[in-house]
C-alpha cells in the first residue's frame, strides 16, 4: 500500500502548487502587445536600461529591485538615493548587450525591457523560462504615462502610478499656461543637439521634438524621420535656430566648432543662447520622469521673460521630492550656472 | 676578367644547400650547372646574382664583391632571368622587357622614348618585335621566356644568369633559345651562366660544366671533356651510354636494362630514388 | 590616335593618358564648381560678384554676408578637402594593391583605419576638449597600427609580403576588438554614440583647419609617390625580380607604405572611414589607361577626387539629413566594380 502512497501525495503536491501560486497572477498586455502573466505582486524586479531603471525608482519600487541594468549602477542620482544599489547584479546593457544567464540568476519574477535591439527576443525567451518580462517603449510623454502604468500595475501597486504622472502633468501644466499663447511668429525655433555629436540632431520622431513644442519652441529638425539625423554644417546655418541646446559630454568640443566664423551669423551663436541640460544628476532629456523638468528648462531658457519670476531649483528640488522622497540638492544635485555671462558673444562680431 | 665564386657556403635556416663551391667563368664564356632537382642550382644561381648572401666564401665580379657592393651596381653587371612567372598585372611585353633598365634610373627618373627604343632593339635581336605589344599574361611560356631574355639582356650585357631556362620549351624553342644565348657569348662576350636539366642540351651548347651534386661541385671544367658517361652516369645516378654522332655531336641515353652494352657488359637498371 | 603612336619608334605608354588626365583634370574643376552651387542655402552665380566683394573685406548686408560664409567657410573647405581625400585615398589604394601585388587590396590591410578609429574612440572617451586632440589620437594610432604590423613581419622575416598581409591583420582585429571594447565600456548615453557615429564616416565634419594639416601630409605624399610611381611597375613583379633588376625592394616598400599609410591616417583623422575608394579607382584607372602605373597613377588620383566630390555633393544635397558618405561611395563603387571585373574579364589577372 505504501507504493503508491508516495507517488499520489507527489502528484498532489505537484497539482497542488501551481494552483497556489496562480492565485493573484494576471495578464498584462505590455506596450508592444504581448500578453503576458504576471505575478500578483513582484518583488524581485529587474531593469535593462536607464529610463527602465528611472521608472522604477521613480514609482518607488526601488527596494524591490534585485538586479539593475550597468549604466544605473553608476547613475549618481540612484547612488545618491540608495547607495546599496552600486552593489546588485549588472545584467548588461540594452545598448550593448543583456547578459541572459545574470537575469536568470537573480530569479526575477518581473523583467522589464527596452523594445528596441533584441529586447522582445529576449522577453519571450524569458517569459518561456517562466519569467514574465514585459516591454516598454517610452518614447514621447504619453507613452511615458503608459510606461509607468505598466511597471506599476505589473508590479501589483497600480496606485503607485499616480504621484509620478501627477508631478509630470502639473510641471507641464505650469509650462503650458505660460507659453499657450505664443504667436507662431514670436515662438523660438530650437536646435537640438544629441550626444553623437553637434550635427546629429533629433528629429520629429524623437521625445526631444515634443519637449520643444510643448516648452513652446519650434524644433528645427521636426520634418527629419527617425533616429538622431545629421545634418550638414549648411542645413544648420540655413535653419538659423534661436536656441541650440546640448545633450550630453561633448558640450567643449561642439562650442569649439560653434565657435567659428561661418557660425557666427547663426541667432543662437550671436546672441549666445546656446546652453546644456543643467543636470548633474540623471539627464532630463531622455524618455523618463524626469523630461517634464527637462521641458520646464527649455521653455525657461526660451522665453525667460515669462518665467523671470520662476525659481528652477525650487521647482526641481519639488518635482525630485514628489517623485524620489528627497529633494535634489539633498541629493547631491547642483545646477549649472546659467552660461549667459560667459557665452554671449558680442552681436557686432 | 670574371665571375669569380670562392669557398661558397650557404645554408637556407641551419640546412646546408651549398657546400665548398668554387668556380669561374670568364668573358664570353657559356657555363652550364648541370645536377639533379635539389642539387642547388638554383641557390647557386641566385648567390652569383647578389639576390642570397652565403654564409662563407665570396663571388666577385669582375673584382666586385657582391657582398658589399650596391644593389643598383650589382644590377647593371649582372641580370637574371627567373623561372617562369606570371605577372599579376596586364603589363605589356614591351613594358616588361624596359624595366630592364631600372638600374639606370635615379628616383624620380621614368624610362623615356630612348629607353623604349632600345627595348625594342632587343626584342629585334631575338627577333621577337612582334611581341611588343602584346599582353605578358597572354604569349605562351616560350615567349614569356624570351621576353624575359629579352629584359635581361637591355638590363647588362656584361653577366647572364638563366634560371633553367629550358623547362616548358618545346623541342624547337629551346634550340633556339640557346643558340641565342651562345649567340650573345660570341658576339657581346657576354658570361652566361645557365642550369639545365638535359646533359644532351649542356654537351652541345656549353663551353663549361659544373656539375653539382647536394650542394657540392662533383665536376668542373671544359663541357666536352668533363662530360664522360661515368661522370654523368654518377651525376644523375642512372647508368648513361655516351654516343658519338658521325657528325660529331655527342648523345648521353640511359642505358636499357638487361641489354648488352656495347663492353658486352648487361645494363643495370637505373637507381629509382626521387630527388 | 594611340595606335599610330605607340606604333612610332619612340612612343612610351602614356600618350592615350595624357588625353585622359586631360579629360579629368577638366571634370574635376568642372565638378569642384559645380558642386559650390549646391547647397541648402540658396546661392546662386549672379551673387557671386558681391560675395567676393565680401571676402575681400566690403561690408555688406546680413544675407549676402551669410552666403559669403557659407561659400567661403563651409563649401569651400568641403570640397577641397573633399577632393584631397579622394585623391590621397585612390593613391594609397594604387600604392597598396601594386605593393601587394593583389587588385584585391583595399588600404585598410594593415589596419590603418582600425587603428585610427581606435585612436579616436580613445579621444571621445576620454573626454578630450576639443576634435583636434581627437584628430591627433586618431593620426598617431593609425601610424602606430602600420608601425605595429611592419614590426611583427619583421620579426617573422620569411615572405614579407605574405607575412605583412597576416600581420595586418592581426592588427586590424586587435584594434577593432579595442574599439568593440570601448564601446562596450562607455558611457551608452554620451560617449557611445559619439564613436558610433564618428565611426561612420562624414566630410561634414571639414573645415580650414583640417586643410591646413591635410594639405601638406597628403599633398606631400601624393607628389612624392607621383615622383616614384615607376617603381611601383618593378615592385609588383614581386621582391625577386625587383631586387635583381636593381631596385632596393625593402626600402622603397617601407618609403611607399609609410606615405600611403599617412594619407589614409590623416583621411580618417579627418573624416572617418570612407569605403571602396581605395579599391575601385584604381581599377577604373586601369581599365581606361592599363596597368602601368606610369600612366594609371594620374588618372587614379584624378578620377577618385572627382568620385569623392561627387559622392559627398549627392550625400548632403539629396536629402535633408546627411547620408553618411560609405553608403553613396559604395552603393555607387560595388555596381561598378562588378562591372569592371565583368569588362576586363579576358585581360588575364592572374
Amino acid at each position: 500500500m505504501k507504493k503508491w502512497l508516495l507517488p499520489i501525495v507527489c502528484a498532489g503536491i505537484c497539482l497542488g502548487l501551481p494552483i497556489h501560486a496562480a492565485a493573484g497572477a494576471r495578464a498584462v498586455t505590455d506596450m508592444v502587445g504581448r500578453i503576458v502573466t504576471v505575478p500578483a505582486e513582484a518583488r524581485r524586479l529587474v531593469t535593462t536600461f536607464k529610463p527602465a531603471a528611472l521608472c522604477v525608482t521613480a514609482l518607488g519600487l526601488q527596494d524591490r529591485l534585485v538586479a539593475i541594468d550597468t549604466d544605473s549602477r553608476r547613475d549618481r542620482l540612484q547612488l545618491a538615493l540608495a547607495p546599496t544599489l552600486a552593489s546588485l547584479p549588472a545584467v548588461g546593457q540594452k545598448s550593448t548587450g543583456l547578459n541572459f544567464e545574470a537575469i536568470l540568476a537573480v530569479h526575477p519574477d518581473l523583467v522589464i525591457l527596452f523594445a528596441q535591439k533584441d529586447g522582445i527576443a529576449i522577453a519571450d525567451r524569458l517569459v518561456a523560462h517562466g519569467v514574465a518580462a514585459i516591454v516598454i517603449l517610452p518614447e514621447k510623454m504619453a507613452s511615458l504615462y503608459t510606461a509607468l502604468e505598466l511597471i506599476a500595475g505589473a508590479a501589483g501597486v497600480p496606485q503607485r502610478a499616480e504621484r509620478p504622472t501627477e508631478a509630470c502633468r502639473r510641471l507641464l501644466r505650469l509650462v503650458e499656461s505660460r507659453v499657450a499663447h505664443t504667436n507662431p511668429e514670436q515662438r523660438k525655433c530650437v536646435y537640438f543637439a544629441s550626444p553623437q555629436g553637434i550635427f546629429a540632431t533629433a528629429t520629429g520622431d524623437l521625445l526631444q521634438d515634443e519637449m520643444i513644442a510643448l516648452a513652446g519652441g519650434i524644433h528645427a529638425g521636426h520634418a527629419l524621420n527617425g533616429y538622431f539625423r545629421e545634418i550638414s554644417p549648411e542645413q544648420f546655418i540655413a535653419w538659423n535656430p534661436d536656441v541650440i541646446v546640448f545633450s550630453g559630454h561633448g558640450a567643449g568640443r561642439n562650442r569649439a566648432i560653434l565657435g567659428q566664423p561661418q557660425f557666427a551669423m547663426v541667432n543662437a551663436v550671436a546672441s549666445g543662447r546656446i546652453y546644456e541640460f543643467p543636470s548633474n544628476l540623471a539627464p532630463w532629456d531622455f524618455p523618463s520622469p524626469l523630461a517634464a523638468l527637462g521641458v520646464l528648462w527649455l521653455a525657461h531658457q526660451c522665453y525667460p521673460e515669462r518665467f523671470a519670476d520662476l525659481d528652477l531649483l525650487a521647482e526641481t528640488n519639488g518635482f525630485h521630492q514628489a517623485l524620489f522622497g528627497r529633494d535634489f540638492t539633498a541629493l547631491g544635485g547642483k545646477l549649472a550656472a546659467d552660461p549667459a555671462g560667459n557665452h554671449r558673444r558680442p552681436a557686432d562680431e | 676578367m670574371s665571375l669569380v665564386c670562392r669557398n661558397l657556403h650557404f645554408a637556407y635556416n641551419g640546412h646546408p644547400v651549398l657546400h665548398a663551391v668554387d668556380l669561374e667563368v670568364r668573358q664570353g664564356e657559356f657555363c652550364v650547372l648541370l645536377g639533379r632537382n635539389g642539387s642547388g642550382k638554383t641557390t647557386l644561381i641566385y648567390c652569383l646574382s647578389g639576390l642570397l648572401r652565403p654564409q662563407t666564401g665570396t663571388v666577385l665580379l669582375d673584382g666586385l664583391d657582391l657582398a658589399r657592393a650596391a644593389r643598383a651596381d650589382i644590377a647593371r653587371r649582372v641580370s637574371l632571368v627567373p623561372q617562369e612567372h606570371a605577372d599579376i598585372f596586364p603589363f605589356r611585353v614591351l613594358d616588361v622587357v624596359v624595366m630592364g633598365r631600372t638600374a639606370t634610373l635615379g628616383f624620380a627618373q621614368r624610362p623615356g622614348p630612348e629607353e623604349y627604343r632600345a627595348a625594342r632593339r632587343v626584342l629585334a635581336e631575338l627577333e621577337a618585335e612582334a611581341l611588343a605589344e602584346r599582353g605578358f599574361n597572354r604569349i605562351s611560356g616560350g615567349e614569356r621566356r624570351i621576353a624575359l631574355l629579352a629584359r635581361a639582356m637591355l638590363q647588362s650585357e656584361g653577366t647572364l644568369l638563366l634560371d633553367e631556362p629550358t623547362n616548358h620549351l618545346d623541342f624547337n624553342n629551346k634550340y633556339r633559345l640557346l643558340e641565342k644565348i651562345k649567340g650573345l657569348c660570341r658576339e657581346k662576350g657576354t658570361r652566361v651562366v645557365a642550369s639545365l636539366h638535359d646533359p644532351n642540351l649542356a654537351v652541345r651548347f656549353a663551353d663549361s660544366v659544373i656539375m653539382l651534386a647536394g650542394g657540392r661541385v662533383l665536376a668542373a671544367g671544359e663541357a666536352r671533356r668533363v662530360m664522360t658517361a661515368p661522370m654523368v652516369s654518377q651525376l644523375y645516378q642512372t647508368p648513361t651510354r655516351r654516343i658519338v654522332t658521325e657528325a660529331g655531336g655527342i648523345l648521353f641515353v640511359p642505358c636499357d636494362p638487361g641489354a648488352l652494352s656495347s663492353q658486352g657488359v648487361v645494363e643495370q637498371r637505373p637507381t629509382m630514388r626521387w630527388t | 590616335m594611340s595606335k599610330a603612336l605607340t606604333a612610332g619608334a619612340g612612343a612610351t605608354a602614356s600618350s592615350p593618358a595624357i588625353g585622359w588626365n586631360k579629360v579629368l583634370a577638366a571634370g574635376l574643376i568642372a565638378a569642384l564648381l559645380g558642386s559650390l552651387g549646391i547647397g541648402w542655402v540658396p546661392i546662386s552665380v549672379g551673387e557671386l560678384g558681391a560675395i567676393v566683394r565680401v571676402w575681400l573685406g566690403a561690408a555688406a548686408e546680413p544675407e549676402t554676408a551669410g552666403k559669403a560664409l557659407v561659400l567661403g567657410m563651409v563649401r569651400i573647405p568641403r570640397a577641397l578637402v573633399t577632393v584631397l581625400v579622394g585623391m590621397g585615398l585612390s593613391a594609397a589604394g594604387t600604392v597598396y594593391q601594386g605593393l601587394f601585388r593583389n587588385p584585391l587590396v583595399s588600404p585598410d590591410i594593415l589596419g590603418v583605419s582600425a587603428g585610427a578609429t581606435f585612436g579616436a574612440a580613445v579621444g571621445i572617451v576620454m573626454g578630450a576638449g576639443t576634435w583636434h586632440i581627437v584628430q591627433l589620437l586618431a593620426f598617431l594610432f593609425g601610424l602606430a597600427a602600420v608601425g605595429m604590423a611592419l614590426l611583427i613581419a619583421r620579426l617573422v622575416a620569411v615572405q614579407p609580403m605574405l607575412v605583412l598581409v597576416l600581420a595586418g591583420l592581426v592588427v586590424l582585429s586587435v584594434f577593432n576588438s579595442s574599439i568593440t571594447l570601448l564601446k562596450y565600456l562607455s558611457d551608452p548615453y554620451n560617449e557611445l554614440p559619439a564613436i558610433v557615429f564618428w565611426i561612420m564616416g562624414s566630410m561634414s565634419r571639414a573645415q580650414w583647419a583640417d586643410l591646413q594639416v591635410a594639405a601638406p601630409t597628403i599633398g606631400g605624399s601624393l607628389i612624392m609617390i607621383h615622383t616614384m610611381r615607376y617603381k611601383l611597375n618593378v615592385l609588383s613583379l614581386g621582391d625577386l625580380q625587383a631586387t635583381s633588376l636593381g631596385l632596393n625592394a625593402r626600402r622603397y616598400r617601407l618609403i611607399f607604405i609609410f606615405l600611403a599609410s599617412a594619407i589614409v591616417s590623416v583621411s580618417v583623422a579627418i573624416c572617418g572611414q570612407v569605403c571602396w575608394i581605395g579599391l575601385v579607382i584604381p581599377h577604373i584607372a586601369r581599365t581606361l589607361v592599363g596597368p602601368n602605373h606610369e600612366a594609371m597613377l594620374p588618372v587614379a588620383v584624378l578620377s577618385g577626387g572627382i568620385f569623392l566630390l561627387l559622392a559627398d555633393t549627392a550625400a548632403r544635397a539629396l536629402t535633408p539629413s546627411e547620408l553618411p558618405i560609405s553608403v553613396v561611395t559604395a552603393f555607387i563603387g560595388a555596381p561598378l566594380f562588378t562591372y569592371l571585373l565583368y569588362r576586363n574579364r579576358g585581360s588575364g589577372w592572374s
